[in-house]
């Protein structure tokens, strides 16, 4: 134990040092905070459209005034070279553009189906949906109000539902980002810090003045992870209060779970980076194998922006050792739902299994460090 | 004055060779600079999908009758919901809800099929899980259309006639007097790979860019050999742009090998302009080793460099639209992204690849992407001249 507090306290010194490291490793983390919690939002707004009324009667204007009374459509900005709507389209300066017909008005009279033509930008994944769908409800409305106008009480809805958002009433998006993005950075940072840690002893060939103090493999890890283990828990703790500050958020019910978990992940992470630092032959290596490995996987298949369930069969199975996946889990619900250990109970049991592999892996590439005979 | 040229020409040339074999002796990076990416972008190019599909649905059923169960089953139909768990009792819901296990809950009291019988609307609770606000939102909208087009069997389709002067009888139902004609342009089957792809490649070109490009001088630098390139009588600029022209070709190698994957294993189409979109890719590509060499010369080493590589980088994919939406970001962010040059590339990496766009089209993004290198590169070469003094 002794010989793990000498390693810690060595790797402290070193970074003491480095002021701008240092300072880096907590501004950073609050900086993503920033840009993630202002930054995402999935709901969208103002989405830009052409529209042609070819027709412009009464009805026709009314129907336009539909689209755009779903607060989600926007004019797209006029320009000479964008003339026709699949131009507009193509130059990205519309979504979405829509023409109505000259006979709008006189088929919907005659009983006729007058056929609006939609042309959607398919590039656009996530708002193609959502286009085609506010088009749909905006055209039910429309009929609606058509029907309302001149037949009141004729019966609709047969079946009335009454709904409720539980947890987050008012849907706020931060709501669902802030405590993703607790996960995200808790798992960039520790793991970049922990990386260049690792591999820089081997660059600058100081490892073997470590080797000149005999420590036992674990006790060089274990000691070089405590440093980083305590740097991110106070990290932790900033961007927790941060995330109290800025957005509002606050555990609700048993915080326990967080209690454990929390510093669990922080080690998982920080002996991620160890184990890549260990492996790597460079610490420009390093760097770039924790944000091969750490970043984007953690970004994009954890579950933070776009839902897990949704990855097809074979990727998905990369999800499942992404250890940030559990972790938002159990933030989530710490800071939303509130259900504590009858949710989360095997959270911290995978995060204890992670960090004894990672340990262990990193332990078998420190083997590749020791000096040759 | 030709052959002082052709000299100059000659140095900068040797110069440049001098650092492409460089790159090309460190296996190890040549390495870095090709598959990581690559890889990157094909899982997730093929794992992302925004859609909101697969949700979980769980019915708790009290009226156990036919129209029940159409109801549900008029939920399900869609892949919305894949499909329904019948559930016991509320409290079961309820803590299923709190356990995060379920997207929606819905109740149907036990005089369901009463009501509808005597020609009353019948109620019906819903619950649905905010912690997802945007899912939650989908959801909402998705369940509250659904039932409320549901009509029970037995009932008649709530029809609508409009005044006397208009004739609904060429019509089935009343949904088609107006019936939209939608096409989806570009991307009809809803590829998301196709979306991801050209954004994620930026992505790649600003990470693989920035850390290949600080390490390379400070390398020089931790070694002492940059004053060796110093004593040469290569300018500042010369031994600057020898540094880059290698490192761009490389990436352009690495822009090729990505599309080509891509459309093999995605079957991503390429519909326009490859010169339009090489030159595009490689203008972003000085930026993107613009920024790592200015990181290359305000750190002291490689260390500081990496950890301030994620100031640049994570601001600059995140505000870019290329894997979280750039349109639903608030003003403020979206006032701060007209700075990023990757938004541009994205932007134009989409339209030339999806949508066959054109140069007349996008020369107002290609222009800014041309200034931002321009920008980028002088900046670096000031810095980097300072630091020779």
């Amino acid at each position: 134990m002794n010989k793990v507090m000498v390693q810690a306290n060595k790797e402290w010194c070193e970074l003491r040092r480095d002021r701008f490291s240092l300072a880096l490793a907590f501004l950073l983390p609050l900086f993503s905070l920033f840009l993630f919690g202002y930054g995402i939002r999935l709901e969208s707004k103002n989405i830009p459209i052409v529209v042609r009324d070819m027709n412009n009667t009464l009805l026709s204007r009314e129907y336009v005034d539909r689209l755009y009374a779903t607060n989600l459509f926007k004019p797209a900005p006029l320009r000479a070279e964008t003339a026709t709507p699949s131009d507009a389209i193509k130059s990205g300066d519309a979504k979405m553009a829509i023409t109505i017909p000259k006979d709008f008005t006189r088929q919907i009279y005659r009983g006729n189906s007058a056929q609006p033509e939609v042309l959607i930008d398919g590039t656009d994944i996530s708002n193609t949906q959502i286009i085609f769908n506010s088009i749909k409800a905006a055209n039910l409305y429309y009929l609606a109000m058509l029907k309302d106008e001149r037949m009141p009480d004729a019966a609709v809805q047969w079946v009335k539902p009454h709904l409720r958002l539980l947890f987050n009433p008012g849907r706020e998006e931060t709501l669902f980002i802030v405590p993703g993005a607790f996960g995200v950075i808790l798992w960039m940072f520790p793991a970049l810090l922990g990386a260049v840690a690792a591999s820089r002893e081997k660059e600058q060939e100081t490892i073997i003045r470590v080797y000149s103090a005999n420590p036992h493999p674990l006790q060089f890890l274990l000691g070089k992870a405590l440093v980083y283990f305590a740097i991110s828990l106070a990290m932790a703790l900033l961007i927790a209060v941060a995330g109290l500050l800025l957005f509002g958020i606050k555990p609700v019910g048993d915080p326990t779970p967080l209690l454990v978990a929390t510093p669990l992940y922080i080690f998982v992470s920080v002996s991620f980076g160890l184990m890549l630092g260990t492996w790597a032959n460079s610490q420009t290596t390093a760097v770039q194998a924790t944000s091969t490995l750490g970043f984007f996987p953690c970004l994009l298949l954890s579950g933070f922006v776009y839902p897990i369930s949704n990855i097809p069969f074979p990727l998905s199975l990369f999800s499942l050792i992404v250890p940030a996946r559990y972790y938002i889990e159990l933030t989530r619900d710490a800071f939303v739902r509130g259900c504590g250990w009858p949710a989360v109970w095997y959270v911290p049991l995978v995060l204890a299994a992670f960090a004894v592999v990672l340990i262990g892996i990193s332990w078998l590439g420190l083997r590749r460090m020791q000096l040759k005979d | 004055m030709n052959i002082i040229r052709d000299i100059k020409g000659s140095r900068l040339l040797s110069l440049i060779l001098k650092e492409a074999r460089e790159i090309m002796r460190n296996p190890y990076l040549l390495f870095l600079i090709l598959v990581p990416p690559t890889v990157q972008l094909l899982i997730l190019g093929g794992a992302l999908d925004p859609q909101v599909r697969h949700l979980s649905l769980a019915t708790v059923d009290h009226a156990q009758t036919q129209q029940s169960r159409d109801l549900v089953a008029s939920l399900t139909t869609s892949g919305v919901f894949p499909n329904n768990v019948y559930l016991p009792n509320e409290d079961a819901l309820l803590s299923q809800l709190e356990k995060g296990n379920l997207d929606v809950g819905m109740v149907i009291p036990k005089n369901f099929s009463q009501e509808l019988n005597r020609n009353n609307p019948a109620d019906v609770q819903v619950l649905v899980d905010g912690a997802d606000a945007y899912t939650a939102g989908i959801a909402r909208a998705y369940v509250l259309r659904t039932i409320h087009d549901f009509t029970p069997s037995g009932k008649k389709e709530p029809r609508f006639t409009l005044p006397s002067a208009v004739r609904t009888d060429k019509v089935d139902k009343a949904e088609q007097i107006i019936d939209p004609k939608v096409d989806i342009l570009y991307n009809p089957d809803q590829e998301s790979s196709w979306f991801f792809i050209p954004g994620i490649l930026g992505a790649c070109l600003t990470l693989t860019g920035t850390l290949v490009a600080s390490a390379t001088v400070l390398k020089e630098r931790e070694r002492g050999t940059m004053e060796q390139l110093l004593m040469t009588p290569a300018a500042g600029w010369e031994i600057l742009l020898a540094k880059i022209v290698p490192l761009v070709t490389f990436l352009m190698g690495d822009v090729l090998l990505a599309v080509l994957a891509a459309q093999m294993i995605f079957h991503m189409p390429f519909r326009g302009n490859l010169f339009l979109f090489l030159f595009a890719s490689a203008l972003y590509a000085f930026v993107g080793i613009g920024f790592g060499m200015l990181l290359g010369s305000i750190c002291h080493s490689q260390r500081q460099a990496q950890l301030a590589s994620f100031f640049i980088n994570i601001p600059l994919i995140l505000l870019s639209g290329t894997v979280v939406p750039l349109d639903t970001m608030p003003p403020i962010m979206q006032a701060i992204s007209v700075f990023d040059p990757l938004r541009y590339y994205t932007f134009v990496a989409r339209g030339v690849i999806l949508k066959g766009a054109t140069f007349a089209m996008l020369w107002q993004q290609v222009g800014l992407l041309a200034l931002a290198a321009v920008l980028i590169l002088i900046v670096s070469a000031n810095r980097f001249r300072r630091q020779l003094i």
